[in-house]
């Protein structure tokens, strides 16, 4: 059995069996197979597959149908839902209250008194030198040897180091302090200049002669 | 082919959606319209088995899944799609229980000894083992072209191909089958 050349005519040959054409199409297929040995023998084929199909049982429409979901067949169809913008700030308004809260905690968390500024440390490092103790100094009753730390200790920013963190305008003056006139300030200083228990802070001048040191060595 | 309106009466389309709003009814009628092709298919491809099981299963699925369908294709269509995913779970199955040659192979042989046996021309029964033993892409797209009258474009959507791959499928299997038949 071979091809028929046209293979557009055999394209369309089982549509012809299957009566898919249209009248025209069908009917010109039908003139080119009347006059072609090898299409003719195809639709014979085709033919003969058709009705050598094995047979399949007949199926119960309705027992097919009653197994599919009652449930299914009840299903509601609910229409779009429209947004009215008045009940949409409404229903959300306690988002708005939720987030505003949780802005205005933030910025308090950011900028609150228990926050220590980076400003307030850069403040701290490069105007007064840190002050640490002495542990290899001997201690002289209750009081300690302080004395200025050097420049390079200065770096440690560390809070167990320059102490608790204050507000820059605390630094300078205490707020009683503050509140005190030009004539009780210059009391209080002089009253601090009699008092012999508080160390100065500048570091004391050491003179050593040459022969000291000879003599020493 | 089925196009989707029977004379006289809904298209699928119509009766979807009157199946949607709750009409029963309408759904019996797609089952009735539909069912017995899918059982034809269903047998053809192999399934000897539970036919009537599998073509539930299949409608089951469709208007569980109604929603997907867009009607880009014919509700047939996709039917046949969807029983064929079917057939493929079931013969996967089937393997894994036997865990022996293919499925197909085995179902070729087995519809070789009983056609033997039922079918009383020899010229059917030789047509019957060309069409069994093509491989299974030929062989489904041969019967949905030839048995179920599918075009080449409904046959790309069932079978997950190509309209141009369809076709050279087709013509395969055809020039297998004459020189089977010849021989």
């Amino acid at each position: 059995m071979t091809d028929c050349v046209n293979t557009e005519v055999r394209d369309a040959l089982p549509d012809l069996v299957h009566g898919r054409l249209s009248e025209l199409d069908a009917a010109t297929m039908a003139a080119h197979v009347e006059s072609c040995a090898d299409c003719r023998a195809e639709v014979a084929l085709l033919r003969e597959v058709r009705a050598a199909a094995p047979p399949a049982p007949r199926m119960d429409a309705a027992r097919i149908a009653a197994a599919i979901p009652l449930v299914l067949m009840t299903m509601p169809v609910f229409p779009p839902r429209q947004r009215d913008p008045g009940m949409f700030l409404w229903r959300n308004a306690w988002r708005f209250a939720a987030a505003a809260v949780v802005v205005a905690v933030g910025a308090w968390a950011i900028t609150g008194p228990g926050m220590r500024a980076p400003a307030d440390v850069a403040l701290r490092t490069a105007s007064a030198p840190a002050t640490v103790v002495d542990e290899a100094t001997p201690v002289s009753g209750a009081r300690a040897a302080v004395q200025p730390a050097p420049a390079s200790s200065a770096k440690a920013t560390d809070p167990a180091i320059t102490g608790p963190s204050r507000d820059p305008a605390s630094l300078s003056l205490d707020p009683g302090v503050q509140d005190l006139s030009d004539a009780e300030l210059e009391q209080l200083l002089s009253e601090l200049d009699g008092i012999d228990s508080i160390p100065s802070a500048d570091p004391q001048s050491v003179t050593l002669s040459v022969d000291d040191i000879e003599g020493g060595a | 082919m089925n196009s989707g309106t029977q004379s006289g009466g809904d298209s699928d389309r119509e009766l979807i959606d009157r199946w949607m709003t709750g009409d029963s009814r309408a759904a019996t009628l797609l089952v009735g319209r539909h069912a017995d092709a899918l059982a034809r298919f269903a047998v053809s491809s192999g399934e000897r088995e539970d036919i009537e099981e599998l073509v539930q299963d299949t409608f089951v699925r469709a208007f569980s899944s109604i929603e997907a369908f867009r009607g880009e294709s014919s509700f047939r269509t996709w039917l046949f799609t969807i029983e064929r995913r079917l057939m493929l779970d079931r013969r996967r199955a089937q393997r894994r229980e036997r865990a022996t040659v293919s499925v197909e192979a085995a179902d070729a042989a087995t519809s070789y000894d009983a056609l033997d046996g039922l079918l009383a021309e020899e010229a059917e029964s030789r047509i019957r083992r060309a069409v069994d033993s093509l491989s299974p892409t030929q062989r489904e797209v041969f019967i949905l072209r030839v048995e179920q009258g599918m075009s080449y474009r409904e046959i790309a959507t069932v079978v997950g191909t190509t309209e141009g791959a369809a076709r050279v499928h087709y013509h395969n299997a055809m020039r297998a089958v004459k020189e089977s038949v010849s021989d």
